[in-house]
């Protein structure tokens, strides 16, 4: 993989890639953080699956629960967090019936995470050097003397040959850009994964590096077969890389679509709304469609998360928490579709 | 036509030494700001777009008279900036929106105080009754309710603090505001808010912008003007339009093509330009861009590309400009 020279993107396969089969399936999933405030839920009744080679998006506001779903599946959750779910599948394994050693065994070997910030998860006092080499040598796989040429060819493999001749040094005498493809050949190459889990992966980056990340993981996509789910809350990055989106507020999914129809026929309110509200679908100048209100608090909301703020609120809205229904070729969760048949 | 500009940059520099140890001589600098030039007429909004590093915040800095510059001019409104004794008239017209609301106002004091400091600051209401009344007036400018006076900022929006950063600097009636990234830490949901309001402030109190933004499409979005810079100089200015139409400069271009479009039907061909933004203590010679230009040749190293016209109102500096391509 060199991602210094212009990469193919997805173009002309928006939503037809990725076959039926999927390779995660997440039923039901609920976390709910223990504070002193009491009890408050992060994600709530979250389904979906993501399909065998698929580049699945998972966005949102801050605070939407999205990356709780990952560390959620990842079983990375903090102390005070409590986790259930309806059933948890990769490929044909139940999650939820392996023990922590088992999910440990999964982590970074099938089910691989890109964090958000590279500089906070690399150790900051072993050099890059030794820190691949934990890695390598995790499963014991490699002879010492097979090692330097290892960290070599994953190194080249994410464009950062020029690394090689460093490799003594420090996270901190690397840029963000190189850190987090350190990160991607960490969790795309030392392990056979089968799914990538991207949180933020380009949030702290430069809008030029970002599209050199964004090309990597793209190409890690195509070269080793894998599905991948990238949590942004930027709608460019979704539209530019994404087959199939799904959209979280207030802890719950609640629009879920191929690219194309979501930003072409959003059906949820807050999805049309967040749509609007971006400056490319305005001339310059003119006022944006704005959403009144914020998103704080709406994951306690015992009806729809998004009523208090909703251009079309209905009196049940406030109290029923809609049924999640299939329109079109949309998952959608909202009152507006109940009733009457969309299919 | 002799209009003078409302705020008038001339060949500003900014290094920042670099000291390794307590006593220790610098023998390095950080070369943030390297011999800019820029007009803001009255009324306008320029945006600065830029990646992180390439100055756009110190540029801010200076014209706040936060840092001193290393050498070159500002003027504002014909008036040296710099030379100005009273801090307090260059402070009241020019002020600033920053990026983080969270930090940019006291959690120990009430929305209140926040705005009714700089009232008595500047001298500029008497009483405090008086002082009252007018943040009540403040609040209601950036669509908050008069509740909002006796809130402290915990529990209060990012989205709605930020109008409250807002109303401060609105405050002492500048003429001239920075917003340094004022929408970067918001949602997506509240950025659009936020937006709209500054336009409308802009429109109804007369105001000029400088807008600083890593956020292309909103530079796109609200300004007249926009200069793109790269390690502390800019490389390129031009009505809004005229630089997304026909961006000149190869950086100009590869910025704006690496803005992810937010529709699928739309998906381009992600063609990164390799590599990062070179150290600015030891910039690249020549043109700093040509470590990574495509379009670099043996010129670039060795001569500084000065800024040259397009038409009279867009300029770039590349030598490929100059040789006419």
């Amino acid at each position: 993989m060199v991602s210094s020279s212009g990469v193919r993107g997805a173009a002309g396969t928006t939503g037809s890639r990725g076959s039926a089969e999927p390779v995660l399936r997440v039923e039901g999933l609920n976390t709910t953080f223990r504070t002193h405030d009491g009890p408050v839920p992060a994600v709530r009744d979250v389904s979906f699956e993501l399909r065998k080679g698929e580049f699945l998006g998972l966005v949102g506001e801050s605070g939407c629960g999205k990356s709780t779903v990952l560390m959620s599946i990842l079983r990375l959750l903090p102390e005070n967090a409590d986790m259930n779910a309806r059933s948890l599948v990769f490929e044909d394994r139940d999650m939820l019936g392996l023990s922590d050693e088992g999910i440990r065994l999964l982590r970074g070997r099938r089910i691989s995470l890109i964090p958000q910030r590279p500089m906070s998860s690399l150790s900051p006092v072993a050099t890059i050097e030794r820190q691949l080499k934990w890695y390598l040598q995790r499963d014991g796989a490699r002879r010492p003397e097979e090692l330097t040429g290892a960290m070599e060819s994953m190194l080249d493999r994410v464009g950062l040959r020029a690394a090689v001749e460093r490799l003594s040094g420090y996270p901190y005498q690397f840029s963000g850009g190189q850190l987090q493809r350190m990160l991607i050949a960490i969790a795309a190459l030392v392990g056979e994964p089968d799914v990538l889990m991207a949180d933020e992966p380009t949030t702290t980056l430069d809008v030029t590096v970002q599209a050199q990340v964004l090309s990597l993981l793209l190409e890690a996509r195509d070269r080793l077969g894998l599905s991948v789910i990238i949590v942004t809350h930027d709608l460019g990055v979704i539209a530019q890389t994404c087959d199939r989106v799904a959209v979280m507020y207030g802890g719950r999914l609640v629009e879920m679509a191929d690219v194309n129809t979501l930003f072409h026929e959003p059906r949820h309110p807050y999805t049309i709304a967040l749509l609007d509200s971006l400056p490319s679908r305005h001339r310059r100048g003119e006022p944006l469609t704005s959403i009144e209100g914020s998103a704080i608090g709406s994951n306690l909301l015992d009806g729809c998360p998004f009523a208090p703020r909703c251009p079309s609120v209905m009196d049940n809205c406030h109290n029923d928490v809609p049924e999640g229904r299939t329109v079109g070729e949309t998952f959608v969760r909202c009152h507006l579709y109940s009733g009457a048949d969309h299919g | 036509m002799a209009e003078v500009p409302r705020l008038e940059v001339r060949d500003l520099v900014k290094h920042f030494p670099v000291r390794r140890g307590t006593f220790a001589k610098a023998r390095e600098f950080v070369k943030a700001v390297n011999g800019v030039s820029l007009d803001i007429r009255d009324g306008e909004t320029v945006a600065i777009v830029g990646e992180s590093g390439c100055g756009k915040s110190t540029i801010a800095r200076l014209i706040l008279r936060l840092e001193r510059p290393t050498s070159g001019s500002i003027r504002l409104d014909g008036e040296d900036l710099l030379a100005m004794e009273d801090t307090t008239a260059a402070r009241r017209a020019v002020q600033l929106v920053s990026q983080n609301p969270w930090s940019a106002l006291n959690r120990r004091k009430t929305i209140k105080h926040t705005l009714t400091q700089p009232l008595k600051v500047h001298n500029l209401v008497d009483t405090r009754a008086g002082r009252t009344v007018r943040a009540a007036q403040l609040l209601e400018e950036v669509g908050l309710s008069p509740e909002y006076l006796y809130r402290f900022p915990s529990g209060i929006s990012g989205g709605e603090l930020q109008r409250v950063t807002i109303a401060r600097a609105l405050a002492v009636s500048p003429g001239v505001l920075i917003l340094d990234e004022p929408t970067a830490s918001l949602d997506v949901s509240v950025k659009a808010s936020i937006i709209n309001l500054l336009i409308d402030l802009r429109d109804l109190e007369k105001l000029t912008y400088l807008f600083i933004t890593h956020e292309i499409d909103i530079a796109k979005h609200v300004s007249d003007r926009i200069a793109v810079m790269y390690l502390g100089r800019i490389v390129e200015q031009g009505p809004t339009e005229e630089i997304f139409e026909n961006p000149q400069h190869p950086y100009t271009q590869s910025l704006l093509g690496s803005v992810p479009v937010p529709d699928p039907q739309l998906r381009a061909e992600l063609k990164p330009i390799s590599g990062e933004v070179p150290s600015a203590i030891d910039l690249p010679s020549g043109c700093t861009f040509h470590t990574r230009c495509p379009y670099v040749f043996d010129r670039c190293p060795e001569e500084i590309p000065e800024l040259s016209m397009i038409d009279s109102r867009h300029l770039a500096a590349c030598h490929l400009m100059e040789q006419g391509r």
